[in-house]
């Protein structure tokens, strides 16, 4: 785990200061980024000029990038895939591009499934404004971080608007977050503005996502929803735009299989429209067919597999709920008992919220909505479900720690304006 | 989908001229309380390029889909048209056409705006799956097999979730045989996939194939093999084959695995532990 310490802001200043002084690298018109992390293997992705081949040298050492994977072929979009490598180790690497060499950047490959030492996941939500809304809570994220690397990164949909197509990927993504990208693993799950381009294919072009339960899993077959292991955390993306949400249909079986072979200390699901939310989307709203569908057919089976969180976009707002069980109706029909602990969570309030291993079903589960990472909108923010509801710009820090889980909702100027535990025993 | 209170406003609105329409429109969209982001972005795009035959198409897509608001969209669709179809946005036009049908109940005239789009572009996966919708809606469960499974066979863009549906319809056709072949032509393609494997397992039982379903389910185990509940639903397939034996020494190895103290539970445990008791308690008897 990357902590918050000086040493690790004197590491950020000084990688940045390498960049600067770092001439006759090539300045890629996109990436490298990193796609597809397994406990032995990741993914490099970067964009050319022209169509020459790639490559990426790697090692253990900055001085010492030994090892070399070729791509092949001459192309723009370079993927290359680099394996033999180990669980929860620090590599450096260079993407070399024809004649060309770029900077040296490092990541960290994920720890072994099941293993609990501590990591840092970092959420941001409709984050594809490209504007000093999105570079602001950006670098809320740095500060609070002590710099832009972390182990793991989700993106909850809306990641370029407004069509999602290729060049606003380019100005939301891969120009406001280029030091992430090259050092943290990303995730994303798809959300309703990129599938206004053909179906989402910029986003699956863009995306090299779990189809064949390589990070561990159920394989999905599909990079619109899929699973993986990070250390003792299962994550799984739903997607609640283009797939069936039907309890018969593709995604639900998948989902269903996959939280059986199920066995790591915590789950946490991700997909871009919430269940639950009083900001710009309403989810009692009867056009929210989306949210409806994810409500009345999803949470039933999140309640029953035991999921400790679940986290969406859409609204343009910061919603965090009480862990709740039952609640698939319409914000009305929302009743104290299905709080299961009607606390805050905090462990300077009212205390952390506590789970039993050995109680799964029904352990209640944690709902967030984090859409105002590019901006923020109206709504009444007042759904019963939900312990704290604001309109402000922010992103979620999650850091897991063995049986213990710590939330924070970050915003511009240094403000945790939400804050939860959660602990296991 | 179709609402009968918007094909009224729609019969009452379609007397109001284009024009006052598209003001119409643009005011209430403005005003729409919370927000619709995208229909808001695009007229700010549309105002800027209003000969933008794309984003005009568009706009009626998101007022069709998210919004059932049928007016403004055939107003935008009329737009598109009078700007000229290029080779971008006809397929396009003639796909959100359809939607505009198919969302009014209107599905043979949505079945011919969406032949028109798939004549223009071969590859569009939304179009082939709203066929298939429509043709379905009308009845024809046939056409609706035929449209998906010539999607399959000829698109590289179709994807797992269309060899699923069509296992769906053709099941719900009484077709289970060829269900399993396009369940299983799915996982040739796409490599393994449990959730396949465990639908393939549904259809084999419910046709008494219990052997094969057995044979399905053992390769279930790599994925889940350590679960109770893979280890109960293999004791349930020896039963059905008629080994009490086998079927009891699974029961008993889920119940050991369930009542591991060392083991963190994944699932409703104490509702598959009733089960398997009573299948126990069943085998004894």
């Amino acid at each position: 785990m990357l902590n918050n310490s000086p040493l690790r802001s004197l590491t950020t200043i000084a990688m940045l200061a390498m960049g600067v002084v770092m001439t006759g690298c090539e300045k890629l018109p996109r990436g490298p980024y990193l796609q597809n992390p397994t406990t032995d293997s990741i993914v490099v992705k970067w964009r050319t000029d022209g169509e020459v081949i790639g490559q990426v040298a790697y090692g253990l050492s900055e001085n010492n990038l030994s090892e070399v994977t070729s791509g092949g072929d001459a192309t723009e979009n370079h993927e290359i895939l680099i394996d033999g490598l180990q669980a929860d180790t620090t590599y450096y690497y260079q993407v070399q591009s024809g004649d060309s060499t770029g900077e040296i950047h490092s990541f960290t490959t994920p720890h072994e499934a099941g293993d609990a030492t501590p990591f840092r996941v970092w959420l941001i939500g409709d984050s594809g404004t490209a504007d000093e809304n999105a570079a602001a809570v950006r670098d809320a994220f740095y500060e609070f971080n002590g710099g832009p690397q972390t182990d793991l990164w989700l993106m909850l949909g809306d990641n370029a608007y407004t069509f999602g197509t290729d060049s606003e990927y380019q100005k939301a993504m891969f120009d406001m977050y280029p030091e992430t990208l090259s050092t943290t693993p990303l995730y994303s799950t798809i959300g309703n503005h990129e599938v206004m381009t053909t179906g989402g294919q910029p986003y699956f072009d863009i995306f090299t996502l779990p189809v064949d339960g390589e990070a561990g899993g159920i394989p999905s077959g599909t990079e619109a929803y899929y699973s993986f292991d990070y250390g003792n955390v299962h994550f799984i993306c739903l997607d609640s735009e283009k797939a069936s949400r039907a309890v018969n249909g593709a995604m639900y079986t998948w989902l269903e299989t996959d939280l059986q072979a199920n066995t790591q200390d915590w789950t946490v699901v991700f997909f871009h429209q919430p269940p639950y939310s009083k900001g710009s989307h309403d989810s009692d709203a009867g056009i929210e067919f989306h949210i409806r569908d994810m409500r009345e057919n999803f949470t039933p089976i999140f309640d029953q597999y035991g999921v400790d969180f679940v986290f969406s976009g859409h609204s343009h707002s910061y919603e965090r709920s009480y862990p709740v069980v039952g609640h698939t109706g319409k914000s009305n029909t929302f009743e104290e008992s299905m709080k299961v602990d009607s606390g805050d969570g905090r462990e300077d309030g009212d205390g952390a919220y506590e789970k039993m291993y050995s109680q799964v079903q029904d352990s209640g589960v944690i709902y967030t909505v984090a859409g105002s990472s590019g901006k923020i909108s109206n709504g009444s923010l007042d759904h019963p479900v939900h312990y704290i509801s604001l309109k402000e710009l922010g992103s979620v820090v999650l850091d897991f720690d063995g049986d213990r889980v710590d939330a924070q909702f970050i915003s511009p100027g240094q403000a945790v304006n939400d804050y939860y535990t959660v602990q296991k025993f | 989908m179709a609402l009968d209170f918007l094909k009224v406003a729609q019969k009452f609105c379609a007397s109001v001229s284009a024009l006052a329409i598209s003001f119409t429109f643009s005011v209430s969209v403005s005003a729409h309380p919370g927000g619709h982001d995208r229909i808001m972005t695009l007229n700010e795009q549309i105002a800027h390029e209003p000969k933008n035959a794309y984003l005009v198409i568009k706009r009626a897509q998101e007022l069709i889909q998210e919004e059932q608001n049928f007016v403004p969209a055939k107003a935008d669709l009329d737009k598109a048209r009078s700007l000229g179809a290029t080779e971008s946005t006809s397929h396009e036009y003639n796909f959100v056409m359809g939607l505009y049908h198919q969302y009014q109940a209107q599905h043979p005239t949505a079945i011919e705006f969406f032949k028109r789009c798939v004549g223009l572009d071969s590859n569009h996966l939304q179009c082939y799956r709203a066929w298939a919708e429509s043709a379905l809606a009308t009845g024809d469960q046939q056409t609706a097999i035929g449209v998906l499974s010539n999607f399959i066979k000829s698109s590289e863009s179709s994807q797992t979730d269309d060899y699923f549906h069509l296992a769906q319809l053709l099941e719900k056709d009484k077709k289970p045989d060829l269900a399993l072949k396009y369940l299983d032509q799915a996982q040739a393609r796409f490599g393994a996939l449990p959730h396949f494997e465990k639908y393939a397992i549904r259809l084999e039982t419910s046709q008494q194939n219990f052997t094969k379903a057995l044979e399905r389910h053992l390769a279930l185990k790599p994925f889940f093999g350590k679960t109770p509940q893979w280890q109960y639903e293999h004791g349930v397939l020896f039963e059905k084959l008629g080994d009490p034996a086998q079927a009891k020494l699974f029961y008993e190895q889920a119940l050991a695995t369930l009542g591991n103290k060392n083991k963190k539970k994944n699932k409703a445990s104490a509702t598959l532990q009733q089960e398997i008791k009573a299948k126990l308690a069943s085998l004894k008897n």
